[in-house]
């Protein structure tokens, strides 16, 4: 008996978007994963690929599903737009409004006192001197 | 602290460019102690009565998980004359620059 070639005309339609859907488990997954190597590494960059990575995995196991329905394939649909919405949630709820205050480039930084760690006190005119000052504005443990 | 961190461990580049860093945050005395014993190479400022905070306006107001101030996370160069140089507001309260990012900002700066 002769083999039968294998042509996209005889792949089935389930194993096919079988592909899709590991694809788009592992792509929902790589956006944390990735998130969490750039913590280690210590770089904290905005994460847009964190949502846009899951929602490439949504698209692909909801494109999995139009070729078969499978029960295992909504429920992973199901917990990717889960995990899709959080991140975007995520993203959007740390956005930060653009800087509107008194600081501009090029103008005298603005009068202010405050105090040193050691409870001494610091003020704008110590930023005057031999050196230049970089300013961190940080929060929290982050 | 991972920024205050990366901070400290390149504070030989920012000296070398003849540049101090000043970290400031609205934590109170005994918090801003304890992050000059962890962080000794930066000078820390414990901003509680916000004198600071409030002249630059970067409070950000009930962004805590408990609905607390904090300051929003900024990044400023000021040059030896007090003159401002350089202002990055991040874009998220996640998002933080890394040390080259701003030695890339020193250098722009020296170069005028």
């Amino acid at each position: 008996m002769a083999d039968t070639p294998i042509t996209a005309a005889n792949v089935s339609p389930s194993s096919s978007g079988r592909k899709l859907v590991v694809t788009g488990v592992l792509l929902a997954l790589a956006g944390p994963a990735g998130y969490a190597a750039l913590i280690a590494a210590h770089r904290l960059p905005m994460p847009w690929f964190l949502p846009i990575s899951a929602t490439l995995g949504a698209i692909l196991i909801a494109a999995s599903l139009w070729r078969a329905r499978r029960v295992g394939r909504i429920l992973a649909l199901v917990v990717v737009l889960l995990l899709t919405g959080f991140e975007w949630m995520f993203v959007f709820a740390t956005r930060l409004p653009a800087y509107t205050g008194p600081v501009a480039i090029g103008q005298p930084f603005p009068s202010f006192t405050t105090t040193r760690a050691d409870g001494t006190t610091f003020t704008d005119d110590d930023l005057r001197g031999g050196q230049t000052n970089v300013l961190v504005f940080f929060r929290g443990r982050w | 602290m991972i920024e205050l961190g990366q901070l400290e461990r390149r504070e030989a580049d920012f000296a070398r460019r003849k540049a101090r860093i000043v970290v400031s945050s609205i934590e109170g005395a005994e918090e801003a102690q304890q992050t000059q014993a962890d962080f000794p190479h930066l000078l820390v400022l414990s901003d509680e009565e916000r004198g600071l905070s409030n002249a630059v306006q970067l409070i950000h107001p009930h962004s805590t998980p408990e609905g607390g101030d904090t300051s929003a996370p900024t990044t400023i160069i000021v040059d030896e004359q007090g003159t401002v140089r350089w202002l990055y507001r991040s874009p998220s309260a996640i998002a933080r620059l890394s040390p080259d990012e701003v030695l890339e900002a020193l250098d722009a700066h020296r170069a005028r």
